[in-house]
């Protein structure tokens, strides 16, 4: 398939795919089609190719409930409206995340905080996960890390209850963390 | 009306895309089983004997995917089950480093690139201009011939502040290099006063940057070591972020 797209459109997906043109990161396949034009669903299937192939990346398409779809058998209506995104898709090291600046405390809260809600039909009050945290981490972080998880989009507040957030229904597979796979 | 012929077609057609839609995917969720009893329903009044044996093949096959969706949901539940007795057990038993390293293994990160734009060069522009250039109103600078990275490496930095301590770390070094081959970062910067475990840190910087020393991190201890130049097979350098407090 991608000898069938040109290289200028795979390169300009890439920068679509890649920048970050709204708050939050990736791009509707309807601002897609705009941009790529009425084949754009084979022009990303293309770069996804070059993608996992070559930089260790991968395309995903996700739909309103953060739940992934596949570009490839997905009807067109669902992919206009799908966000689209690209992951990391290689398996990553602690020294990884730190370089993307996560120190060890944030990602064993964000560990433990999804452990816990995965237990608890994936609702938790905020008192008793900042009383979970303090058992593992440093009282004086669990604030902040709290907030930076909040405001990353990790875990997402609903009605004065902690619930799993949009970021990582995307980036984290819950079968793997939880070992049932 | 529908004929003989046109209820085998449309018999036939429907056990097509229901065949094709179960080979696409291993999903049974993914099948209407509702529509395909639906579209049933319908033709049943026009079936004949010649239709009867298709008609009996898509039950059949309806069947199998209801079957299919029983133990998925089973399977399911006691994934589920099974998850949540795990989840429990990980969280009374795992330290720190280990919840880290069990979330690394099912974190896959969004990938995505920050655009600069012309409000963040203007305010850039703005914070810069304010600024104000004591190295050049006090003259330090006049120890350096080029202004450039090498330049301020070679003669600035070293000549201007860091050549006692330069040589102090690399006399302590060669001692403690003697006993071992690594030797742990906070005991060289030792307990003293700031600016003296600021000044060493600069000076290992300093040594690092010309090669004359590896730093090297173990992200899950979360400490920083130093190695003779000679263990190392990376010619390209890193930066490394040292918290000297």
């Amino acid at each position: 398939m991608s000898s069938k797209v040109p290289l200028n459109k795979i390169r300009r997906a890439s920068r679509v795919l890649l920048f970050k043109s709204h708050t939050k990161p990736g791009i509707k396949g309807w601002e897609l089609r705009s941009q790529l034009g009425e084949k754009y669903i084979d022009i990303v299937l293309a770069t996804d190719k070059i993608f996992r192939e070559y930089l260790g990346l991968r395309i995903v398409a996700v739909n309103a409930d953060g739940r992934k779809i596949e570009i490839k058998n997905e009807n067109k209506n669902s992919l206009r409206k799908a966000t689209f995104l690209v992951l990391v898709d290689q398996p990553l090291t602690i020294r990884d995340l730190k370089t993307a600046g996560w120190r060890i405390d944030e990602i064993a809260s964000l560990s433990l905080i999804l452990l816990y809600l995965l237990s608890h039909n994936g609702v938790a009050n905020i008192n008793d996960l900042r009383n979970l945290l303090v058992s593992k981490i440093s009282n004086a972080r669990v604030n902040y890390i709290l907030s930076k998880l909040l405001r990353l989009g990790y875990i997402e507040e609903k009605d004065d209850k902690i619930i799993i957030g949009w970021r990582s229904k995307i980036e984290i597979d819950f079968e793997k963390l939880l070992g049932v796979v | 009306m529908n004929t003989g012929i046109g209820t085998y077609k449309k018999l036939k057609d429907l056990l097509n895309e229901l065949l094709v839609t179960l080979s696409k995917s291993s999903d049974p969720f993914k099948i209407d089983v509702n529509r395909y009893v639906k579209e049933l329903e319908k033709i049943f009044p026009y079936i004949d004997i010649q239709s009867l044996d298709i008609d009996s093949e898509i039950i059949y096959t309806l069947t199998d995917i209801v079957k299919k969706q029983k133990e998925w949901l089973k399977n399911k539940s006691f994934l589920f089950l099974l998850g949540s007795l795990i989840a429990l057990i990980k969280i009374a038993k795992m330290n720190s480093e280990d919840l880290a390293n069990e979330l690394t293994k099912a974190w896959k990160p969004i990938v995505s690139l920050e655009q600069i734009t012309f409000n963040e060069i203007l305010r850039g522009m703005n914070y810069m201009s304010q600024k104000k250039f004591i190295v050049f109103e006090e003259g330090i600078l006049k120890e350096v011939k080029d202004f450039n990275q090498d330049g301020l490496l070679k003669d600035f930095i070293k000549k201007t502040f860091l050549e006692e301590y330069i040589r102090k770390v690399e006399r302590h070094l060669s001692v403690l290099f003697k006993e071992k081959n690594i030797v742990e970062y906070g005991v060289l910067i030792g307990s003293g006063d700031f600016k003296e475990k600021y000044m060493r840190g600069l000076a290992l910087s300093y040594l690092a940057r010309e090669g004359r020393i590896i730093l090297y991190y173990d992200a899950i201890e979360e400490k920083v070591y130093i190695l003779k130049p000679e263990y190392s097979n990376n010619k390209e350098y890193e930066s490394i972020v040292i918290r000297v407090s």
